[in-house]
C-alpha cells in the first residue's frame, strides 16, 4: 500500500510541529511535506505534477499568500482542481467557514487546544480519506465540519 | 311737503349718488312718442358712462349716445307698454367687466334712466364728488316735476334721507327729526317709508345715542361740515353696516347711508385671513413674497423680516436689498438661479446662507414661482429658515460615519477575539497538553498543580473570549426572526445543561411556555445563561430549585419594564432559592463585566448576564432582576407576544 502524501501549508513553526508529531502519534502509512505560505505551496504544486499530494492541510490565516487566496488558486489549475482540500485553521467564524466551502475546500478542521484532540482528529480525516482515496471517490465533495 | 324735499333735494342728490341718471325727452310737445328722443340731463356719472359731455346748445339725441342695444330695445319696450323695466347688463369697460342695474321709467314726456353700478366701485365714486362745474346752470334749467325727484331718488342704490333738529331748552340738539326717506331704507328695514317718516331717530333707533350718530350729525348741523361715519346697524336680527354722509342743506342735513355690510364682511375675512397667515408664517418660520420683475420691486410678508432678525419694514423693499444679506460665496448662486427662472420661468427651489441683523449665519429655502399679470411679470414665493435641518442633517452625517467606524472597529474587534487572542491561548492550552502528557509522573505534585492551574486560567479566557465574541454578535444576526416554541428552547437547554443539574441533584420546574417570535440560538443562550446561572449561584445545604414561569401581560397593564402601551408581552419568571444578591444591584447585575461574586466562589466571567440583556433587548423586550440576598434570586423576561 502506497504511503498517503499529505501537504501541510502553515506559517506556524510550532504549529507545523504539533502537526508532524501528531500525525507520527497515530501511526499511520503518511508522508508529509511541509510549507510555509500559500505562494510556496503554488510554486511547489505547479513546479512539477509529481508533486501533487492526495491530501492538503490549508491554514487561513498566512502571510504574503493566505488560504482563501491559495484555495482559490489551487481550484483554478486544471490538474488540481480535485485535489482535497482540509482548512486548517483557528477560526471558528461561521463567515470564514463558509467562504472556504464556497471556494471549493472539502473538509473544514478547527485547530484543537489539545494534542489529543488533534491526534483524534487527524486519524479520522486521514482515515477517512483513506478508504475515500482507495475507492476512487474523488469527483465528490466531502464537506466535513469538525 | 314731503315731494316738496324730493324736488328741493334732487339737484344736490342726483350729482352726489352713485347712480348714473340721464333724462331723455320727446322734442314733440306733449307727446311721449318719436323717433327720436333728446338728452336733457346727465349727471357726472351718467355723462362719464355714456362718454358724453353735454353742451347747454347741443341737443344730442339718445340713440347717439347710448351704445348698448340693450338698453335702446327694453326702452323701446318701456315706450310701447308704457310700464317701468328693470335689468341688469354686463359693460366691458378697459377688459373689466362690470355689472350694471338699469332702470327705465316714464316721466312725463321723457324717459328716465338709471343706472347702479351692482358691485361698488369706490373709483367712480370719487369722482362723483368733483365740482360739478358748468353743468350746473344746465340742472337748473330742467323743469323736474315731483315724481321725477322722487323717481330718481328711489331707483338710487343709496338710502337718503332729510333729517330736521329738535332743540332743547338751551338750545342744543337733542335729536333729529326724519322728514324725509326713500324706499331704500324701507327695503333694508323692511318697513314702508311712511312709517318712519315723522320719527325722530333716536325713536326709530335708539341706539343712535349710544353709538355716537346723534353726536356726529348735531355736530354736522352746528358747524356746518360735512361728516362721513360707518357705523353697524341691527335690523330684525340683521347686522348691517352703513357708510353715511351727512351734509347740512338748509334748516336740516342731507343724509346718503349706503349698504356696505358686504364690503365689511370681505374686510374682516381679509383681516382675519391676513392675520391667520401672517401667524402661520411666525409659528411656521416661514415668509411670503411677491417681486414685480419688471420694476425690481419687492413686497415682504412681515415674518421675511423677523426670518432676517429685523422689525417689519424696517429695511426697504427693494430686490438688490436682499443680496446684502446673502453669504458672499452665495451670491452668485442665487443671482444665477433668479436669472435663470426670469428667463425659463420654471419654479425655482434654491438654499442659500445668509447674515441676519445679529450677523448670525442662517440657511434659506425659497421656493417661488412665476406668473404674468397685467403685462407684468411676477414672482411669488416662500422664504424658509432650514438651518435647524442642515445643521441636523450634517449632524446625522457625523452621526453616521462615526457609526460606521464603531461598526468597523467591532469588527476589527471580532476578528481580533476570533482568530488573533485565540491564537496564543490555543498553543499555551497545546502546549500543556503535550507537557501534561509527555512528563506524566515526572512532575512533582507542586509542578502538576502549577499545571493545573495554567489548564483552568486558560480554559477561563477562552470562555471569557467566547462569551466577548458571543455579546457583540447578538446585534449581527443575518437569521430573521421565526416562530419559536419556548418549550422546546427549555428542553435543548436542560439537555444540554443535564450532567450539571443531575451533579447538583437541582430541580427545574416549568408551566407549559408560549411560541413567541424570535432567534432560536439566541433564545436557547438567554435561557442557558439564566437556568446556568441559577445553577452557579446555589445555596450550600438546599436542594437547588429552579421554576419558570409564563404569562401574558398588557404592556400599559406593567409597571415595570418600560414596556410599550398597546402591546401584549410574554411574561417568563425565572424564581431559584440560591444565594440570591443585594436589591441595590438589581440594574447594575446586567452591566458588561460587572461580577457580584469573588471569582474564587463562583466562576464566570461577568458577561452572562450582559448577552441576556443584549438578546432581550434585540427582542424588543426587557429584562429585571429581583434579589435578596440568601432568599434567592428572580428573573423576569418580557418578549413581544406574537400578533
Amino acid at each position: 500500500m502506497d504511503k498517503l502524501r499529505i501537504l501541510l501549508v502553515d506559517d506556524d513553526e510550532d504549529d507545523r510541529q504539533f502537526f508532524a508529531d501528531a500525525l507520527e502519534g497515530i501511526e499511520l502509512n503518511t508522508d508529509l511535506h511541509q510549507l510555509e505560505n500559500g505562494k510556496s505551496c503554488m510554486e511547489y504544486l505547479l513546479s512539477d505534477t509529481d508533486n501533487t499530494p492526495d491530501l492538503v492541510f490549508l491554514d487561513l490565516n498566512m502571510p504574503i499568500m493566505n488560504g482563501f487566496e491559495c484555495l482559490e488558486a489551487i481550484r483554478r489549475t486544471p490538474h488540481l482542481k480535485d485535489l482535497l482540500v482540509a482548512i486548517y485553521s483557528t477560526s471558528s467564524a461561521e463567515r470564514d467557514i463558509e467562504e472556504t466551502f464556497e471556494k471549493g475546500a472539502n473538509i473544514y478542521i478547527k485547530k484543537p487546544s489539545s494534542f489529543n484532540e488533534l491526534k483524534k482528529s487527524l486519524k479520522q480525516v486521514v482515515k477517512m480519506n483513506w478508504a475515500y482515496h482507495l475507492n476512487d471517490f474523488k469527483k465528490e465533495n466531502f464537506l466535513l465540519k469538525i | 311737503m314731503m315731494n316738496t324735499i324730493a324736488d328741493n333735494l334732487f339737484k344736490k342728490i342726483v350729482d352726489d349718488a352713485n347712480t348714473a341718471v340721464l333724462y331723455a325727452e320727446s322734442p314733440v310737445p306733449n307727446s311721449l312718442h318719436s323717433k327720436e328722443y333728446l338728452i336733457k340731463y346727465a349727471n357726472q356719472k351718467a355723462q362719464n358712462f355714456f362718454s358724453i359731455a353735454l353742451n347747454p346748445n347741443q341737443n344730442k339725441s339718445l340713440g347717439e349716445i347710448v351704445k348698448y342695444d340693450e338698453v335702446l330695445i327694453l326702452a323701446n319696450k318701456v315706450l310701447e307698454a308704457g310700464v317701468e323695466e328693470n335689468f341688469n347688463i354686463v359693460v366691458k369697460e378697459d377688459n373689466n367687466l362690470f355689472n350694471y342695474n338699469v332702470r327705465i321709467t316714464i316721466v312725463h314726456t321723457g324717459l328716465l334712466f338709471a343706472l347702479t353700478l351692482l358691485k361698488p366701485d369706490f373709483i367712480t365714486d370719487k369722482e362723483s364728488k368733483l365740482p360739478l362745474g358748468n353743468l350746473e346752470s344746465r340742472k337748473r334749467e330742467l323743469e323736474i316735476s315731483s315724481l321725477f325727484g322722487i323717481r330718481v331718488l328711489d331707483s338710487n342704490d343709496s338710502i337718503i334721507c332729510y333729517l330736521k333738529p329738535i332743540f332743547n331748552n338751551k338750545g342744543d340738539v337733542e335729536d333729529f327729526r326724519i322728514d324725509y326717506i326713500n324706499n331704500r331704507m324701507g327695503e333694508i328695514a323692511n318697513e314702508e317709508s311712511a312709517i318712519i317718516e315723522g320719527q325722530t331717530i333716536l325713536e326709530y333707533y335708539p341706539n343712535n345715542l349710544e353709538n355716537g350718530v346723534l353726536e356726529i350729525l348735531a355736530d354736522g348741523y352746528i358747524s356746518g361740515e360735512n361728516k362721513e361715519y360707518t357705523k353697524e346697524f341691527i335690523f330684525d336680527e340683521e347686522v348691517i353696516w352703513l357708510t353715511t354722509r351727512a351734509i347740512k342743506m338748509n334748516d336740516g342735513l342731507i343724509l346718503f347711508s349706503k349698504d356696505v355690510t358686504q364690503e365689511k364682511k370681505y374686510e374682516e375675512q381679509l383681516f382675519i385671513q391676513n392675520r391667520l397667515l401672517s401667524e402661520a408664517e411666525r409659528v411656521a418660520n416661514i415668509g411670503s413674497f411677491r417681486w414685480n420683475l419688471s420694476k425690481k420691486e419687492v413686497k415682504y410678508s412681515d415674518n421675511v423680516y423677523r426670518l432676517f432678525g429685523y422689525d417689519p419694514n424696517e429695511f426697504d423693499d427693494k430686490y438688490d436689498r436682499l443680496l446684502t444679506f446673502l453669504h458672499p460665496n452665495d451670491v452668485e448662486k442665487v443671482k444665477s438661479s433668479f436669472k435663470e427662472g426670469k428667463k425659463n420661468k420654471t419654479k425655482s427651489d434654491l438654499v442659500f446662507r445668509v447674515y441676519t441683523k445679529s450677523s448670525e449665519l442662517r440657511y434659506m429655502n425659497t421656493i417661488g414661482e412665476y406668473y404674468q399679470k397685467e403685462g407684468n411679470w411676477y414672482m411669488v414665493g416662500v422664504i424658509r429658515d432650514v438651518t435647524k435641518e442642515i445643521e441636523g442633517e450634517s449632524k446625522l452625517q457625523i452621526k453616521n460615519s462615526e457609526l460606521k467606524r464603531t461598526n468597523a472597529d467591532l469588527e476589527a474587534f471580532n476578528r481580533v477575539a476570533s482568530h488573533d487572542l485565540q491564537e496564543p491561548l490555543r498553543k499555551i492550552q497545546m502546549f500543556v497538553s503535550r507537557l501534561d502528557e509527555e512528563e506524566q509522573g515526572r512532575l512533582s505534585n507542586r509542578s502538576i498543580g502549577y499545571l493545573n492551574k495554567i489548564k483552568s486560567s486558560s480554559d477561563r479566557m477562552r470562555s471569557l473570549i467566547n462569551n466577548l465574541l458571543a455579546y457583540s454578535k447578538v446585534d449581527e444576526v443575518a437569521e430573521q426572526p421565526k416562530r419559536v416554541d419556548l418549550n422546546d428552547v427549555l428542553k435543548n437547554v436542560l439537555e444540554d445543561l443535564g450532567e450539571l443539574i443531575n451533579d447538583l441533584n437541582a430541580k427545574v420546574d416549568s408551566t407549559n411556555l408560549p411560541v413567541v417570535n424570535g432567534i432560536q440560538f439566541q433564545l436557547e443562550q438567554l435561557f442557558a445563561n439564566l437556568i446556568g446561572n441559577s445553577l452557579k449561584y446555589v445555596k450550600e445545604g438546599v436542594q437547588p430549585n429552579i421554576r419558570i414561569l409564563s404569562s401574558v401581560v398588557l404592556g400599559n397593564k406593567s409597571s415595570e419594564g418600560n414596556l410599550l402601551p398597546n402591546i401584549n408581552y410574554v411574561k417568563l419568571q425565572f424564581i431559584d432559592n440560591g444565594i440570591g444578591f443585594e436589591k441595590k444591584y438589581q440594574d447594575k447585575i446586567f452591566e458588561i463585566f460587572q461580577r457580584l461574586h469573588g471569582k474564587t466562589e463562583f466562576s464566570g466571567t461577568g458577561l452572562g448576564l450582559s448577552i441576556c440583556k443584549k438578546i432581550v433587548q434585540s427582542h424588543n423586550g426587557s429584562i429585571l432582576a429581583k434579589g435578596e440576598l440568601n432568599k434567592g434570586a428572580e428573573f423576569t423576561v418580557y418578549l413581544p407576544t406574537l400578533l
